[in-house]
């Protein structure tokens, strides 16, 4: 008897108080039924391993009081995916974030076994407190939510079959804009990679005469890549947009191209012939990637402009079948 | 991965989950206790486990397609369960469900075998 209301006990304080009574009175009978068809089948005598046997067969008095609470989930199954993909959403952008401010940091001169240490800890932190704040917003929602709100949708809001660029490489690349950005207005500055070899590479004349066009391509360009996160669905706003970007990048590289002379090497302990063939060669690099780089522009323009004409077409088409 | 074994036993399990309470709400049209509705749907050859058959009653209860009472029987006191109203209405509805069901199922079972 002793082991049984110890077990009644159990569940009891698992149990909501305005219930207890009433269920722990039944299962005290369902248990007393038990023990007596115990007894009966044992010829009245029952020993207290029979009735430890008799209450484990019954379950754990946690397992017992939760059927009678009803196990509400923290995410049930209807809010489980939006959970999911927001939570990845949010680690991905948060891992991002981080990745790019100790990128900024590491080129910025500070010491870089301060910023990994400082990065490592700090980023473990915060991908823990996201996913405890997202999971805590979800788990309000299926709680005191309506999470049918959720599940209604309506398919013309879904995202175009063929949405180009994905959310996360747009997101780094507007990241990597940004930096670039605050660097060419002076806002931060990186550090000086090269080894102290009494060499100095400063940027010739050009760039600051083609100072606002670049900083004009730069802002055209985020401005773009934020049109593009919060409106997916306007495809060939978004196609236009990044061939207009193509071009503009082409248009304002000409001017530097044509200028011949990129960099301007100088050094002290440099004789200047050797001095004028790393000229030459830093020259020569730099005419190669800056023309790479329209040359792939133009490409790249042309392959946009071409998706938006195919795009067109097949809407005509669609419309006169 | 879980073997053929555990994926029968949880469909199994899924399958008897929904029906148990259309059975117990059928044996219901009678009032009984837990001990004798769990020997009666026994009888029936359906097996269901105390654990589950209590909490299931209480719920059931909360819903309002059970009423219940306390009465003493053999020198104890029982609590008593049989269909409320709305109880009974929701067990025709729900029979009238499972007919459907189980025409078509017998209907598509049929037809593959």
């Amino acid at each position: 008897m002793d082991l049984i209301e110890r077990y009644l006990a159990a569940i009891g304080r698992e149990l909501p108080e305005r219930d207890r009574a009433d269920i722990l009175a039944e299962l005290r009978e369902v248990l007393m039924d038990k023990l007596d068809a115990l007894k009966a089948a044992s010829t009245g005598k029952v020993s207290s391993a029979d009735v430890e046997a008799m209450l484990i067969g019954y379950g754990h008095p946690l397992t017992i009081a939760a059927r009678y609470r009803g196990s509400p989930s923290l995410i049930g199954p209807e809010v489980f995916p939006f959970w999911w993909k927001t939570l990845r959403m949010a680690l991905i952008v948060v891992a991002i974030g981080y990745c790019a401010l100790a990128g900024v940091a590491l080129f910025s001169g500070r010491n870089e076994h301060m910023v990994i240490r400082d990065a490592t800890a700090s980023i473990q932190t915060t991908l823990v407190f996201t996913f405890g704040a997202v999971t805590l917003v979800f788990a309000a929602i299926e709680r005191f939510g309506k999470p049918g709100m959720l599940t209604r949708w309506k398919p013309r809001n879904l995202p175009p079959k063929d949405r180009g660029m994905h959310p996360a490489e747009r997101l780094v690349e507007t990241l990597f804009s940004v930096a670039f950005l605050l660097w060419w207005v002076g806002l931060i500055h990186f550090r000086n990679w090269m080894p102290d070899v009494g060499l100095k590479l400063d940027l010739a004349p050009v760039w600051a005469a083609n100072f606002w066009s670049i900083l004009g391509y730069f802002v055209f360009e985020i401005a773009g890549n934020l049109f593009a996160l919060a409106q997916p669905r306007r495809v060939a706003v978004n196609r236009a947009l990044r061939m207009t970007k193509y071009l503009l990048g082409a248009a304002v590289l000409s001017p530097v191209f044509e200028a011949g002379h990129w960099l301007e090497v100088s050094g002290l302990h440099i004789p200047p012939h050797a001095q004028a063939i790393l000229q030459t060669n830093m020259d020569l690099g730099m005419k190669v990637g800056i023309g790479m780089t329209i040359l792939i522009m133009l490409c790249m323009a042309g392959a946009e402009g071409w998706r938006l004409w195919k795009r067109r077409r097949t809407a005509a088409v669609g419309v006169l079948a | 991965m879980p073997d053929q074994t555990d994926i029968f036993e949880a469909l199994r399990l899924e399958l008897r989950r929904g029906s148990l309470i259309l059975a117990v709400l059928g044996q219901l049209r009678r009032e009984h206790y837990g001990y004798t509705l769990r020997h009666a749907l026994a009888d029936c050859g359906l097996e269901i486990d105390e654990g589950a058959l209590y909490p299931m009653l209480r719920r059931l209860e909360s819903q309002g397609l059970l009423t219940s009472e306390w009465r003493a029987e053999d020198k104890r006191n029982k609590r008593f369960y049989s269909l409320s109203p709305l109880g009974a209405e929701t067990l025709a509805r729900l029979i009238a469900e499972w007919r459907r069901l189980d025409q078509s199922l017998t209907t598509i079972l049929n037809e593959e075998a």
